[in-house]
C-alpha cells in the first residue's frame, strides 16, 4: 500500500462505516403489524345515490348489491377465501370485515383483489342465499333497485360475470408495530351509470338506461339493454372499444367500480 | 408492489445511483430524432357497408402531443429514468399508460391536413428503445395553432369534406367534427427498433378502411337521406345521429396507426 492512499482511506473509511452503519439501523426487523381488509360501498350502495348526484333528476336505491372477491392480497401474504358482500348493508361507515394479515411494520401496504365469479364464499354481511344466487347465476356481481324520478319507478336486476383484477392498491393504512391498520376495498356504484367510458369527468345519469325499457313494464333487463345501440348517442363514448349495446357498455363499467381506502386508484392487472 | 420505506428506498436506490453513475461515465443515454409526418398512404377511397364510394378531399384534424411508447415492462421501467434526464422537465411526460411506457415524445399541439401526404408535422425525441405503440390526443383548434380566425376548423377537432357516390348520384358532404378537448387515442400501432443514429422518419396514418376489419369510418353513413333538401350538398350537422356515428369511428384507435417511412 502506498503512503498516498493513506490518507484517502483514514477521510474515506469513517465515512463509509456510518453509512453502512445507518443502512443496517434503517433495515432492522421493523416488528409486525396486523391488517384489517373490510369491503365498503359507501353511502351510495348502503343508502342511496341522491338525485342531485345524477343528471337527470333520477335516484337510485340498491336492494341488493352482491360482489364476489378472492384472491385477496396485501404485500403479497394472502387473506384466505372467497368472499360474498352484500354491500348494502349498512356497515356505520367501517365496511365489513374480511379478515386479518399480518405484516412487517413497515410502510404502507399495496393490496391486490379480484372480483370474479366463485364457487362458494363465505357470505359477508350476506346470507346463503346470496352466495347461492351469485353462483347460481356464474355471476360476480349481482345489482338489484330501484330508480325513481318524479313518480316514475324503474327496477333492475342485473348480473354480471366479468371477471377485474385490482393490482397495486396503495392503501393509506400505516403499519405500526404492535398495532392494528385497516385498509378498505372500495366499491362505488356510480360509475355504473357513467356516461362515459374514458372521461375523467363523466356525468352519472339513468335516462338512457329507463329508455332501454322496450315493453314498458318497469323493469329495466339485461336484454332490453343489450338491444339498446349507443352508436348514434352524443354522450356514452366508448374510445377505441367495440361496445356498440348499453348492456356491454356497463359490462365495461363494471371493472371500474373497485378502488382502496376510498378515492384511491387500483392498477388491472390479468 | 410495496410502498417504499427508509429501508427499501436505500436499498433500492443505491444499486440504481451505482448503475446511472457507471452508464453515464461510459456513454451517454442514445436518443434519435425523428421527423414525424403526415402519411396519407390510408387515405384511400373507400366502399362503405351501405354502398356508398366515398372519397376525402379534406381532412383536417387538431392533435395534441404525440407519445410513443414501449410494451416491454422491465425495459421500459429502466429506461424511464433515462428518459426524465435526457429530455427537460418541460417537454417531458414519461407515464405508464394503458399502451405502454412513454419513451419518445412530439409534444405541443397540431392542426394538418392528412390529405397533405408528407407534410411535416414536427421533430420528435425518441430514446433508443423497442417502440410497440403510439398515442395522442385531440384538441380544439386555435388561432394559436397557426390559423387564421376565419379558418372553419377553428374551435373544432375535424374539417373533413369529400363526395359520396351511389350509382349514378353523387353528393358533396362536409361537417366540422368535435372531440372533446383532450379525449386520447391510446395505442396507434408501431413496429420499430431504435438503437442508434439512423435517421428516422414516422408517418402518422389515417386509414378510412380499418385495415383489420375491414370496417370504414363511414360505414352507417346515409347520405341520400341526409340530403334533405335534394340539392346533394349534405353538411352533417352536430346532435344528429350521423354525427354522433362519425365522432364515434373517428376516436377508435383501429382508423390510425404509425409507420417507418
Amino acid at each position: 500500500m502506498s503512503t498516498s492512499t493513506i490518507p484517502f482511506m483514514r477521510r474515506t473509511f469513517p465515512a463509509l462505516s456510518l453509512s453502512l452503519g445507518l443502512l443496517a439501523s434503517a433495515c432492522a426487523d421493523p416488528g409486525q403489524a396486523t391488517l384489517r381488509v373490510t369491503a365498503y360501498g359507501e353511502e351510495f350502495i348502503e343508502d342511496e345515490i341522491p338525485a342531485d348526484v345524477l343528471i337527470d333528476g333520477w335516484e337510485l336505491d340498491f336492494r341488493r348489491f352482491l360482489i364476489a372477491v378472492s384472491e385477496v392480497e396485501a404485500d403479497g401474504e394472502p387473506l384466505a377465501g372467497a368472499f360474498v358482500i352484500d354491500l348494502t348493508q349498512a356497515s356505520g361507515g367501517e365496511g365489513h370485515e374480511l379478515g386479518t394479515v399480518t405484516l412487517p411494520a413497515e410502510g404502507h401496504p399495496s393490496l391486490d383483489f379480484r372480483v370474479r365469479p366463485v364457487d362458494d364464499a363465505m357470505p359477508v354481511s350476506a346470507t346463503d342465499d346470496d352466495v347461492a344466487t351469485l353462483v347460481d347465476a356464474g355471476a360476480s356481481l349481482w345489482v338489484e333497485g330501484m330508480a325513481t324520478k318524479g313518480g316514475q319507478t324503474m327496477s333492475f336486476t342485473w348480473a354480471f360475470t366479468t371477471e377485474t383484477h385490482y393490482v397495486e392498491c396503495h392503501s393509506t393504512a400505516e403499519l405500526v408495530e404492535g398495532q392494528d391498520a385497516k385498509s378498505q376495498l372500495t366499491f362505488h356504484a356510480d360509475h355504473l351509470f357513467y356516461d362515459d367510458l374514458d372521461s375523467p369527468v363523466p356525468n352519472v345519469a339513468f335516462d338512457l338506461v329507463a329508455s332501454a325499457d322496450a315493453d314498458a313494464d318497469g323493469e329495466v333487463t339485461e336484454d332490453e339493454l343489450r338491444a339498446l345501440d349507443i352508436t348514434t348517442e352524443e354522450r356514452y363514448q366508448v374510445g377505441s372499444r367495440n361496445v356498440t349495446d348499453l348492456w356491454s357498455y356497463i359490462e365495461v363499467q363494471t371493472g371500474t367500480i373497485g378502488h382502496i381506502d376510498g378515492e384511491g386508484h387500483c392498477e388491472l392487472g390479468s | 408492489m410495496k410502498t417504499p420505506t427508509l429501508c427499501s428506498a436505500i436499498a433500492g436506490v443505491l444499486p440504481m445511483a451505482l448503475l446511472l453513475g457507471c452508464a453515464f461515465n461510459s456513454e451517454p443515454a442514445g436518443r434519435t430524432p425523428a421527423r414525424v409526418v403526415v402519411d396519407g398512404e390510408g387515405v384511400t377511397a373507400v366502399d362503405t357497408d351501405l354502398g356508398y364510394h366515398v372519397e376525402l378531399t379534406r381532412c383536417r384534424v387538431a392533435i395534441d402531443t404525440l407519445e410513443f411508447t414501449s410494451s416491454g415492462e422491465m425495459h421500459a421501467s429502466l429506461l424511464r429514468p433515462l428518459w426524465d434526464l435526457v429530455v427537460p422537465d418541460a417537454m417531458a411526460h414519461p407515464g405508464h399508460y394503458a399502451g405502454g411506457e412513454v419513451v419518445g415524445e412530439l409534444p405541443g399541439r397540431y392542426v394538418f391536413d392528412w390529405v397533405d401526404d408528407g407534410a411535416l408535422i414536427g421533430e420528435a425525441t425518441l430514446l433508443d428503445a423497442q417502440y410497440n405503440g403510439a398515442n395522442f390526443s385531440f384538441t380544439r383548434a386555435k388561432v394559436e395553432d397557426g390559423v387564421t380566425p376565419e379558418d372553419p376548423i377553428v374551435g373544432h377537432t375535424f374539417e373533413l369534406a369529400g363526395t359520396a357516390t351511389l350509382e349514378d348520384e353523387q353528393w358533396e358532404f362536409s361537417v366540422l367534427l368535435d372531440q372533446d378537448d383532450g379525449r386520447r387515442v391510446v395505442g396507434l400501432p408501431m413496429d420499430i427498433h431504435l438503437a442508434g443514429d439512423e435517421v428516422v422518419e414516422l408517418g402518422i396514418e389515417l386509414f378510412t378502411r380499418d385495415p383489420i376489419e375491414d370496417d370504414t369510418i363511414f360505414d352507417g353513413l346515409d347520405f341520400a337521406l341526409l340530403d334533405d333538401d335534394g340539392d346533394h350538398v349534405v353538411v352533417i350537422e352536430p346532435e344528429t345521429d350521423a354525427y354522433n356515428l362519425l365522432r364515434r369511428s373517428m376516436q377508435a384507435h383501429d382508423y390510425y396507426g404509425v409507420a417507418v417511412l
